[in-house]
């Protein structure tokens, strides 16, 4: 190991990290060239493909690498919080009618396609430009980019980079949900920790809000895969020992590293722009279906942010400052009060730190904070992550209706098929509050508010 | 998958989920897994007219050789909604395989998607040939 790694748990969840070998995989990347101070690894880390989800880790420009796998195939897989004036219990009568209106707005579903058909020009457009390629194409304001990570558009991103076959698969799916563990989710704020913090951020108590989770769909899987083989045959030229194949992994300054950031760049564009149009969709479904005005609604963006990515940026490392590429995979970027990158309203407070649940449990809104910085290159936790396999979950949940069961706790749950609720019930997945509760006592952000489920749809 | 000479089954686990293929011979592994991933997929048959296509991959070893295979029918799946129907291996060795793909176009009035893999992966990639039977097993990210 060229690094130590630095692991950020405690004794209940080190057991399934044990089991999975995800923490033979921080040692696995911490043998990559470049890499800088740690392989760090969240709470929620888990088994991913090279590098573990819940994975930080930092190359250094001269020296280092870029691997496809440090981001994953869902490029800009991510999260956005929207904030309304409404109170959850006052919405309650029309939960069901709601969760309806969405399910049948917003396409959703393995293989979906949208209501969108880009042209190649079009296409190229949404890779430079990201969320504000929807906002002028009518999917929203100017105010949602300012809360949205980098403003929802990467820079350096080149459509060139990208291949016929991703561009293919991303035509139709723009303004698409997808499937797994994406969700559209109307939640109640349950529980307030920091009111200074929340204040800046809009939240209150009974209040309606609505997450939406998803990413660059096809578009961003075929973009990994075409550069995970392209790097497979680079890696033998380059003579890199790789302790596993799915690590490949080339120079930031070669022409194939630098084509990838090109690329992933544009997948991560196009995940901006499909978050901000899930979020046009359910602003309209809102006014529709609760016969309101958005004055009235005053659905608001939070903040939009990312746990699937490579960013260059720069850090302290010993004292100086240095100019890294930092893998976030299943990881959120956690910025303190101050940093010149977080939106002017939470200056003082901190960047917004996102953390999903899943459809039967809470939601976090968390802080950023210098700690972050000093320890995890300004890195968080991103969600949960299984406990079951799919064969595991459908087993458990045979004879059982899990949206009724979700129904008989008051979160009502729709999606294209039975077996999607079945594989992806609550009890699949890892309890986030104790991950959540890990990174805060750690001090890589501080809690801020609490969100429980009331109604979600899923692929 | 209606082969007497081939099956497979699905391999548990706990992120995504994986397949276990069994054949007779080399060629008949990787005819068998390509129709497996696509049975994982897809179900029914839109009976519309059949389409074929012809390839040649190159790769470094069978494992290589695999994942590249099924990646070419997932693509033809995610990207052009063709579903593979049979798959012809004319000629094949640990680096390279010719073959033509049969297909039909997805149809969602009598088809449903069963799994969006997202792609097919190296992890636990095995492909080998044990007594007089060969076994392959591909996990994929769902």
């Amino acid at each position: 190991m060229r690094v130590p790694g630095l692991i950020f748990s405690r004794s209940d969840l080190v057991h399934s990290m044990q089991e999975d070998q995800s923490l033979k995989q921080v040692a696995n990347v911490a043998q990559l060239p470049g890499i800088v101070r740690y392989s760090i690894a969240m709470p929620d880390i888990h088994w991913g493909y090279g590098f573990p989800i819940g994975g930080v880790a930092a190359f250094d420009m001269d020296e280092g690498v870029v691997s496809p796998g440090g981001v994953g195939y869902d490029i800009n897989c991510g999260v956005r919080l929207i904030t309304t004036a409404l109170l959850a219990r006052d919405v309650k009568p029309a939960l069901k009618q709601l969760t309806a209106g969405l399910f049948r707005a917003i396409p959703s579903g393995v293989g979906s396609r949208g209501k969108i058909r880009l042209s190649k020009k079009e296409a190229f457009d949404v890779s430079r430009n990201g969320a504000s390629w929807a906002v002028r194409a009518g999917f929203g304001t100017e105010g949602d980019l300012q809360r949205t990570e980098d403003g929802g558009v990467m820079g350096g991103a080149d459509p060139n980079a990208v291949s016929e076959r991703a561009y293919t698969r991303g035509y139709d799916e723009l303004g698409t949900l997808g499937s797994g563990n994406h969700f559209v989710e109307v939640q109640e704020v349950e529980e307030i920790y920091d009111r200074r913090a929340a204040d800046a951020y809009n939240l209150f108590e009974g209040q309606l809000t609505v997450l939406i989770h998803t990413g660059s769909r096809g578009f961003g899987h075929q973009i990994c895969d075409d550069y995970l083989k392209e790097m497979r045959d680079r890696v033998n030229e380059l003579h890199f020992e790789l302790p596993d194949r799915q690590l490949s992994c080339v120079p930031l300054k070669s022409d194939i590293g630098r084509k990838y950031l090109s690329a992933m760049a544009c997948a991560a564009n196009y995940a901006w722009a499909n978050r901000q149009i899930l979020m046009h969709y359910t602003r309209e479904t809102f006014k529709s279906v609760l016969a309101m005005s958005s004055n009235d609604l005053k659905m608001n963006l939070l903040y939009d942010v990312c746990h699937n990515i490579a960013k260059i940026e720069t850090h302290t490392v010993n004292g100086g400052q240095m100019k890294l590429c930092v893998h976030r995979k299943g990881a959120t970027r956690a910025l303190p009060p101050g940093h010149p990158l977080v939106p002017e309203p939470y200056k003082a407070v901190g960047q917004p730190v996102l953390i999903p649940g899943d459809m039967g449990t809470n939601s976090y809104v968390m802080a950023g904070t210098h700690r972050a910085m000093e320890e995890s290159f300004g890195s968080c936790c991103h969600g949960a992550g299984r406990v079951l396999s799919r064969s595991q979950a459908i087993r458990l949940t045979k004879d059982r209706s899990i949206a009724r069961e979700l129904a008989d706790r008051g979160i009502f749950v729709q999606a294209r098929r039975k077996e999607t609720l079945r594989e992806e019930m609550p009890e699949a997945y890892k309890d986030v509050s104790s991950v959540v509760e890990v990174v805060h006592a750690a001090g890589l952000a501080e809690k801020v508010a609490k969100m429980r489920p009331l109604g979600v749809i899923k692929g | 998958m209606k082969d007497c000479d081939s099956r497979y089954e699905i391999l548990d686990h706990t992120a995504d989920i994986g397949i276990v293929v069994y054949a007779k011979d080399v060629k008949s592994l990787f005819a068998a897994a390509a129709l497996a991933m696509t049975d994982i997929m897809v179900s029914g048959d839109s009976g519309s007219k059949k389409k074929k296509r012809r390839f040649t991959i190159d790769a470094e070893d069978y494992p290589d050789l695999m994942v590249r295979w099924l990646g070419e029918v997932l693509y033809l799946f995610a990207g052009e909604r063709l579903v593979t129907t049979a798959a012809i291996i004319a000629d094949m060795d640990d680096t390279s395989i010719k073959a033509e793909l049969v297909m039909t176009d997805f149809n969602p009035d009598c088809q449903e998607v069963l799994r969006e893999i997202k792609a097919v992966t190296f992890h636990g990639i095995r492909v080998e040939e044990t007594g007089s039977i060969w076994k392959a097993q591909v996990i994929f990210d769902i």
